[in-house]
């Protein structure tokens, strides 16, 4: 049984002008020590689909379909419960690393208060085990940093801090959304490696969302993704990165430039520009701007055909 | 000998920061020592983390931020001493397109009242009626098309806006676009588009770009010229080719590490070269050599001497004691 089964997830938003769709039926599973990566632009619907899974939804958003974590149905449940597993058995990463941070305590009290809540652990073993979690994720002078407030210390480090509280409660399964991309990218990179040390060494399961493929291809097994509120290609990193199904995935690959390559001419680009949440498509969503589309792609939603190890919802695959 | 396009000599930018009626206040480092050339259709690409300094140079260079040193020399005079009519033909000359184009756009007038509006004041020579005509003109070259000019900024998406805000820094036909930042906020898909673009206007113009970027990568695609700045510092200097084929610093070498590539076979098993904490504040500066707190080479004498700038054979600039080193041969 999957860590977490996500099966047909839909988020609307109901606003002054109708309804909106945000996440159009989405499905995944993840397992134990595995990383899925959820890639999209813009309105892609990926931050979506895990703050409808954790009830974390702003009033006028609506969340259906179905997420059992461990067999427990998180859709529909009540809100005390879903506030006990998050922090517990399932930790949040976010990009803005300061809100996340009570302002006015230290941060050896923050993190020594999310033990003491969830683990019933005294003060004292409490504050020793956030020392060696500091340790852990490289942040210098722990002792120091455990009497600091927020404020007085940098991006990087009150993110790393975010994920050594993340981490302390050791989660069974760790939802990173765009954890590193207000970071500069030397932090970035010894961010992306605890993640990979945390998946083999406790077998955490996480979900890392992002747009940024080099981000995914460092850390993740498995890549989901997502265009206009809907996944259009998934499976294993290595196949996706090697031969991606898509067109889109595709296109996304081919304009990401790489360093470690000579360059050959100007970045191949995909015309257009991701369409906002509020259009609706009766066909394919990347249908006008994709250069293999014709009528039926505008009019026919593709349903998921294979590719060896992978799953495209297009009607042109295998290309 | 022509003097050079764009000359920066020298250049310390400092800010007071909490300064009162009864504090003394601190003095943040912006820039320090910062010397560079362009030439004519060069691009020159300026790179760094956060705090590194490279949009304050930007800003020095446009004439936003008074230096506390230095000079800024456009085609050889001192753009601190212009006279009025000087001023406005550097202000012709010399045009910033922003990181943010939503924001960057009033959102009070159409798109072709925002791309003709610099010329009111830039290009008193060319006749009003001719404005509008001109906007559509530079709507279409940026791949726009001219019905856009009577709708208003929050009717485009991010890169559509920052096509409009490039029409409207090309207009009056400058020498020197200064892009800071100005497709970081884009989709990957988007981006891709822009930096072409920017690459075709600069062979079709000939026009020079200043393009400062934390994206190593897009760089690579644009610059003809890449310099890396740390906390203020020029750390190494170099053509592009050059520069991306091997790197004589230190932090040059770390931060082209830590660009992740997107191949999982090739990120997943290679060896990163990892540095310690982050940047150190702009407010308290270590000394001798900014970067020595991370470095993993550092010495004794990087705690007290500031390295000197000094040239090397391939046109480059390093600002190093230990100039040369690998990283991986130290471990």
């Amino acid at each position: 049984m999957a860590l977490l089964d996500v099966d047909d997830l839909r988020v609307t938003f109901r606003t002054p002008r109708g309804e909106l769709q945000a996440v159009k039926g989405v499905s995944f599973q993840v397992e134990p020590g595995r990383c899925l990566g959820i890639v999209g632009e813009s309105g892609s619907g990926k931050s979506q689909t895990m703050l409808g899974l954790l009830g974390l939804l702003p009033e006028n958003g609506v969340v259906s379909g179905s997420a059992l974590f461990e067999g427990q149905e998180l859709i529909g449940m009540p809100r005390r419960t879903l506030d006990r597993l998050r922090g517990d058995r399932i930790s949040l990463v976010f990009q803005d690393s300061i809100t996340g941070l009570t302002p006015h305590m230290r941060i050896g009290d923050q993190l020594a208060e999310m033990l003491q809540v969830h683990r019933g652990l005294k003060r004292k073993d409490a504050l020793d085990n956030a020392r060696s979690m500091l340790d852990v994720v490289r942040i210098s002078e722990p002792e120091r940093r455990l009497r600091q407030y927020p404020h007085e210390l940098s991006g990087g480090m009150r993110q790393r801090v975010m994920i050594a509280m993340a981490l302390l409660c050791k989660p069974l399964l760790l939802i990173a959304d765009e954890p590193t991309t207000a970071l500069d990218v030397t932090v970035q990179a010894t961010i992306i490696q605890q993640f990979a040390k945390l998946k083999q060494h406790a077998q955490t399961a996480i979900i890392l969302i992002t747009h940024d493929l080099g981000v995914v291809a460092g850390v993740c097994d498995e890549v989901a993704v997502m265009y206009s509120g809907r996944i259009v290609e998934h499976g294993p990193a290595a196949d996706l990165f090697a031969a991606p199904a898509h067109p889109y995935t595709r296109g996304l690959l081919a304009c990401t430039p790489r360093i470690d390559r000579p360059m050959d001419g100007p970045l191949p680009t995909i015309p257009g520009t991701p369409p906002p949440i509020s259009q609706s498509f009766s066909g394919c969503a990347f249908a006008p701007r994709c250069a293999h589309a014709d009528d039926a792609c505008a009019t026919t939603r593709p349903h998921v055909r294979r590719q060896g190890t992978l799953s495209a919802a297009c009607l042109k695959v295998p290309l | 000998m022509t003097a050079p396009l764009l000359s920066v000599e020298g250049l310390h930018v400092r800010f007071q920061i909490g300064a009162g009626m009864f504090a003394k206040g601190r003095t943040l480092r912006a820039v320090s020592d910062v010397s560079l050339t362009m030439d004519g259709g060069e691009c020159l690409g300026i790179v760094g983390e956060s705090g590194c300094g490279k949009s304050t140079l930007a800003r020095a260079i446009l004439g936003f931020v008074k230096p506390a040193q230095g000079r800024v020399l456009w085609r050889g005079r001192d753009v601190g001493e212009l006279d009025a009519a000087g001023l406005r033909e550097f202000r012709r000359s010399v045009q910033p397109v922003f990181q943010n184009p939503l924001g960057s756009l009033n959102p009070r007038m159409t798109v072709g009242d925002i791309i003709a509006e610099p010329l009111e004041t830039l290009r008193p020579d060319i006749a009003p009626a001719r404005r509008r005509p001109l906007a559509i003109d530079w709507l279409e070259k940026l791949g726009l098309t001219a019905d856009m000019a009577d709708r208003y900024p929050s009717e485009f998406s991010g890169g559509q806006a920052q096509r409009i805000a490039i029409a409207r820094a090309m207009i009056a036909e400058p020498d020197l676009l200064i892009c800071d930042e100005a497709v970081s906020a884009l989709d990957v898909s988007v981006k891709a588009q822009i930096v072409n673009l920017l690459i075709d206007l600069q062979r079709e113009t000939g026009i020079s770009i200043l393009f400062i970027s934390h994206d190593l990568a897009i760089v690579r695609q644009i610059a003809t010229h890449v310099m890396v700045m740390y906390l203020g510092c020029l750390m190494e200097d170099a053509p592009a080719p050059a520069l991306f084929g091997r790197q004589y610093h230190p932090y040059t070498q770390a931060l082209l590490s830590a660009v992740p590539v997107p191949d999982p076979d090739i990120e997943q098993t290679r060896r990163h070269l990892l540095l310690k904490d982050d940047v150190p504040s702009p407010l308290d500066p270590p000394s001798g050599c900014v970067f020595r707190t991370r470095c993993p080479v550092a010495k004794p004498n990087c705690i007290l001497d500031v390295p000197a700038v000094t040239e090397a054979d391939d046109a480059r600039r390093v600002a190093c004691h230990y100039s040369g080193i690998r990283l991986e041969e130290v471990g």
